[in-house]
């Protein structure tokens, strides 16, 4: 059976506040011009009955004063409704786009558990096949090893991703250098064997001993470099990264000349589940917990981790601070 | 040689498919992006294309739609990670043939494989029925897919003959959905036999006076069909 669930689209909704808003507004336009004919019909009728000018006069300020009163408290609960409706409409908005990327986060979920678990399926079939020429079997094994590794990584991703929302990142905080760190993570990415060339341009100092935990930091900066390399479509993918230190603290900058990001995607871009775009023309592997979880590293550690980019197809900047020890005389200055 | 297009954006799954087709005695072109798919389609001469739906650059499903809008009918088998009654359904009205689940075994894959050629194989032997089948001024060609009726003249797919192919082979015979499943589709592929009743209905309005009330197709209740002719 094809059952498709009713969703308000955030298209939908945005008629609906415009609607109600619109409704809403004439609603008071003919209030007031109802109570302004209430005001002169009153005059007019106490006129009739022979009543004085002063007398008239003063109705009509008693009318006007009572009215404006009403007005007051009416135009008040029509900004009420308005700022009430408004409210509605963006958690609308926002439950759709939840909605949306956690069912995008779902889709990558499976195809990032099923794909490895698909492949030693059928390695494991071709080991038992007559058919397959003993040569060929001996390229299983390789094979197997990185589908395994990929497995471990993800169901380490989620249940780590699990683990934040429940109590947080336990860090065993030691004295890392940081900026060893940093470059065996790169040197562990040129090993790597990848479909176009990566030039690596480090601006890394010899030494940068900071307080983190040292496993932890070392996830997060690689989430960092996955990321620029996984949305990158060029022959050539460049990468630049520096290590610097600022006043009280160090800031990591890692530079690619990728897909880039817009303003909205650069805000989003750590939120958990978050993939750009949709799921079903998946573009790049990953299951959008690797930068949400060197966000939550990254903060645990009392730093923070940014995104900056000139706009799609501009590349982007990744930043990660964090807490530098001043007085530290093993660390360079600038 | 049968050629098949593994069309697989996982390394690793392609190699171990390619592997294990080679060993089968396929000649196999592997392509990892969706958006290379329809060129090599249209020259490729393939006689079977394994897709994932999940691809790089276009997703399987809308391939498989610009394939069919090509007047293509080389069978195509979804290999992917949905396995969702209506994720499967929109890949077979997407024009898909079948559709297998990851993780599979190779042994399955192999057999669909094998399926697939072999209802192939059924709908172009003329053994009883004959290429161009007639009957009270009607005509139904399997070879160029083509029918006329009193409703006109229809372009018709695969399936579509299949299925009338499989009635008229049974003429007489009430033949039950599962039966026509088996048949046509392979038992797995369609997660409800409600499905038939559409193209029965496409069938209908082609060679029935009044579809509605229908001489030919008859629907036997809670069985299945039989096609009569006096």
């Amino acid at each position: 059976m094809l059952v498709r669930k009713r969703t308000i689209s955030p298209r939908a909704a945005l008629v609906l506040f415009v609607v109600l808003a619109a409704f809403v507004l004439a609603l008071a336009v003919w209030w007031i011009i109802f109570m302004a004919r209430l005001v002169d019909e009153k005059v007019d009728m106490a006129a009739e009955l022979g009543a004085d000018d002063a007398y008239l006069e003063e109705i009509h300020r008693q009318e006007v004063r009572r009215q404006t009163m009403l007005g007051m408290e009416g135009v008040f609960f029509l900004i009420l409704v308005l700022v009430g409706a408004w409210l509605i409409y963006r958690s609308l908005v926002r439950t759709e786009e939840l909605k949306f990327h956690q069912q995008n986060f779902l889709m990558a979920v499976t195809h990032e558990l099923k794909t490895p678990l698909a492949s030693m399926k059928i390695y494991l079939d071709s080991m038992r096949s007559d058919k397959i020429p003993v040569e060929k079997k001996a390229e299983i094994i390789p094979r197997m090893q990185a589908d395994v590794s990929r497995l471990e990584k993800l169901v380490e991703n989620i249940l780590d991703a699990g683990r934040f929302e429940r109590s947080g990142y336990h860090l065993k905080i030691q004295r890392v250098d940081f900026s060893r760190l940093v470059g065996k993570a790169l040197d562990e990415l040129a090993a790597v064997p990848a479909k176009v060339p990566v030039m690596i341009e480090r601006d890394l100092p010899e030494q940068y001993v900071i307080s983190a935990d040292p496993s932890a930091l070392k996830r997060a900066v690689d989430a960092v470099f996955e990321n620029s390399l996984r949305y990158n479509d060029k022959e050539k993918i460049e990468l630049a990264v520096t290590l610097r230190r600022l006043e009280g603290t160090c800031r990591l900058d890692v530079r690619d000349n990728g897909v880039g990001l817009d303003r909205k995607e650069a805000a989003q871009v750590f939120n958990r589940f978050y993939r750009a775009g949709q799921e079903i023309s998946r573009r790049r592997p990953g299951s959008g917990l690797g930068l949400f979880l060197a966000r939550e590293i990254i903060r645990a550690h009392g730093g923070d981790i940014t995104a900056h980019s000139d706009g799609p197809g501009k590349g982007a900047t990744f930043s990660i601070t964090l807490k530098s020890e001043n007085g530290d005389e093993k660390n360079p200055a600038g | 040689m049968k050629r098949i297009l593994l069309v697989e954006d996982d390394p690793n799954i392609a190699a171990g498919v390619v592997m294990n087709l080679d060993a089968e005695g396929y000649e196999v072109l592997h392509l990892d992006d969706g958006a290379l798919v329809m060129e090599q389609v249209a020259r490729g001469n393939f006689d079977l294309v394994l897709m994932d739906i999940m691809l790089p650059g276009v997703d399987g499903l809308t391939l498989c739609k610009k394939i069919r809008s090509t007047g293509s009918t080389v069978p195509i088998l979804f290999v992917t990670a949905r396995d969702r009654d209506d994720e499967k359904v929109e890949g077979l009205i997407a024009g898909g043939d079948d559709y297998i689940v990851k993780p599979f075994n190779m042994a399955e894959l192999l057999a669909r494989i094998q399926g697939i050629f072999r209802r192939l194989a059924w709908l172009a032997v003329d053994e009883q029925v004959g290429d161009v089948y007639e009957f009270d001024g009607r005509h139904i060609d399997f070879k160029t897919f083509t029918a006329e009726g009193p409703g006109g003249r229809f372009d018709l797919s695969r399936r579509e003959c299949m299925v009338f192919k499989y009635l008229v082979e049974r003429r007489g015979e009430v033949v039950s959905r599962d039966q026509l499943l088996d048949g046509v589709w392979g038992y797995h592929a369609f997660p409800t036999n409600r499905t038939i009743d559409n193209f029965i209905l496409k069938l209908r309005k082609i060679f029935e006076d009044d579809p509605r009330s229908p001489k030919y197709l008859e629907t036997i209740r809670s069985v299945g069909y039989r096609f009569k002719i006096d």
